[in-house]
């Protein structure tokens, strides 16, 4: 390239560039908020599978699963300090096609997230009175969190604080409300509640994919990297600490409602923590856990919606599919056309009422770009070994998370294949597709000088190319 | 008229006020896009 074109790239990159406004506890929030709530509901279909004990090992074998996540992905996030994540990490490592499927995969699993949190908002409201309808609240709190998104990512994750952090703390006052410390006058009765593993090693493979429902998204910590105030900092404090308050929180959650409800009961709830503060027969936890399930679902909407439009902007600008949704917007400089594009796609999918189908889906999605992740992770150390390129954070003990990461979600898809092998096949068809797609016709379009332009002026050029 | 229905009628009438507020910046920056394009043309 010439370097008269790169210098003008460099200029064009750095004028559509997203504010530095980001720090550690914004990407705290970004990650927590997004996974909160699958505390407050779906991880207990992982008792229906593996029986009470299997679906507390799933939880913490899919939380060593999501640590070697959170360090693969850091270390790369750490130095392509780029919009979209795992997506810029697939284009300068993998290549144009694998880059088109990790961003596909990425957006999918955001707003198939965002469509099941809409769902359950709109289920919740119903308890309260049979006089409340769903929809006007499911449509308005899909409204007001994508024009807070419209209006700027840090109104957005700064709220995303308050809404986790109060979530997080309806957690607490459950626990504490079961005088779990106090044997005499303790709630819990974990012996006689608790099934075992009723169903040996197998149910516990099965209930992997729900131990998913823990932490799935902690990994989007690393779509804000762009907007980072300072990322090697940022992003691996803010992720650490996400994930420690996941881990402390999804083992919590355990022991509360398995302490609290009958496994039978505990399998077939759709709102597993406002049950167990049900039990506990307190108003004031009942209603604290009423707000916490509620917010928790509004905060990861909120997060969802920065992160698919993130990946979709992200996309957009590396012309992998149309460029009109690789423009800001000139007040607020956020992604506002791919904000809007994907809030119908999100409204649509809620409305088909298939909690289970939009988020087996969206797991299957994130379960892909996991295993890509550990293949770019693989490439990236042999692209630039250790010494070649300065690291923000550099993942210890290599290539151990990365094997442990490709080992466990393959473990997870194969567990995944006994209930919903449908969804996989149907799931890989629709990518397969899209990449047939993108082969025929889109990667005609491909800007090639632009899609590495920025990259070229970043990275050393690497062993071996 | 109960509690729960005037709520859903004020929740209604906030999806419609937002949408309107995002449609009519949405419509506002296009517009003014447009306009700086052809200046540019010319």
């Amino acid at each position: 390239m010439e370097k008269t074109d790169l210098t003008h790239v460099q200029e064009k990159s750095k004028a559509s560039a997203l504010h530095k406004t980001l720090g550690p506890l914004h990407i705290w929030a970004l990650g927590v908020g997004v996974v909160l709530v699958g505390q407050f509901m779906g991880w207990n279909l992982g008792i229906v599978k593996g029986g009470s004990l299997g679906a507390l090992i799933a939880c913490w074998v899919i939380g060593i699963l999501y640590i070697c996540l959170v360090m693969v992905t850091t270390e790369m996030g750490s130095v392509i300090p780029e919009s979209g994540g795992q997506y810029a990490m697939a284009k300068y490592l993998l290549g144009p096609l694998a880059a088109f499927n990790v961003g596909l995969m990425l957006v999918f699993e955001y707003v198939m997230l965002e469509a099941a949190d809409a769902l359950v908002v709109g289920e919740i409201l119903k308890t309260l009175s049979p006089d409340v309808h769903a929809l006007p609240y499911v449509l308005l709190s899909l409204l007001a969190l994508t024009w807070l998104n419209y209006r700027g990512t840090h109104a957005t994750l700064s709220l995303n604080i308050v809404l986790t952090g109060i979530a997080f703390f309806t957690i607490c006052v459950l626990l504490f409300s079961t005088r779990f410390y106090s044997a005499e006058t303790s709630l819990l009765r974990i012996k006689e509640m608790t099934n075992g593993l009723p169903y040996g090693w197998m149910g516990i493979l099965g209930a992997f994919q729900f131990g998913c429902w823990f932490y799935l998204g902690i990994e989007g910590t690393v779509l804000a990297a762009e907007e980072c105030r300072s990322t090697s900092r940022a992003l691996p404090v803010g992720a650490v600490v996400g994930l420690v308050t996941l881990i402390v929180g999804a083992t919590a959650t355990w022991f509360v409602c398995s302490g609290l409800l009958p496994a039978g009961k505990l399998a077939g709830s759709v709102y597993p923590l406002f049950d167990a503060a049900m039990a506990t027969h307190m108003p004031l936890v009942i209603h604290l856990l009423f707000i916490g399930t509620v917010l928790s679902c509004l905060a990861s909407a909120n997060g969802c919606i920065a992160d698919a439009s993130r990946a979709w902007y992200a996309m957009a600008r590396d012309t992998l599919i149309p460029d009109i949704f690789a423009v800001l917007h000139p007040k607020y400089n956020t992604p506002y056309r791919a904000i809007l594009f994907l809030l119908p796609i999100a409204i649509a999918f809620g409305f088909t009422g298939l909690l289970d189908q939009v988020v087996t889906f969206s797991i299957l999605s994130a379960l892909l770009v996991y295993l890509l992740t550990g293949y770019m992770m693989i490439k990236f150390r042999k692209m630039y070994p250790m010494g070649s390129i300065q690291r923000g954070y550099t993942a210890p003990l290599h290539p151990l998370p990365t094997m442990l990461l490709l080992v466990l979600t393959t473990a997870t898809l194969a567990g995944m294949y006994f209930g919903y092998w449908i969804n996989i096949a149907s799931g890989c068809a629709f990518y397969f597709l899209a990449s047939v797609w993108f082969v025929i016709h889109r990667s005609r379009y491909l800007d090639v000088s632009s899609y590495m332009a920025t990259g070229a002026s970043m990275l050393p050029r690497p062993r071996g190319y | 008229m109960g509690f729960w229905k005037i709520m859903n009628v004020v929740a209604w009438g906030l999806c419609g006020l937002i949408a309107f507020q995002l449609i009519a910046d949405v419509v506002r920056v296009e517009t003014a896009r447009i306009k700086e394009t052809k200046e540019k043309e010319r």
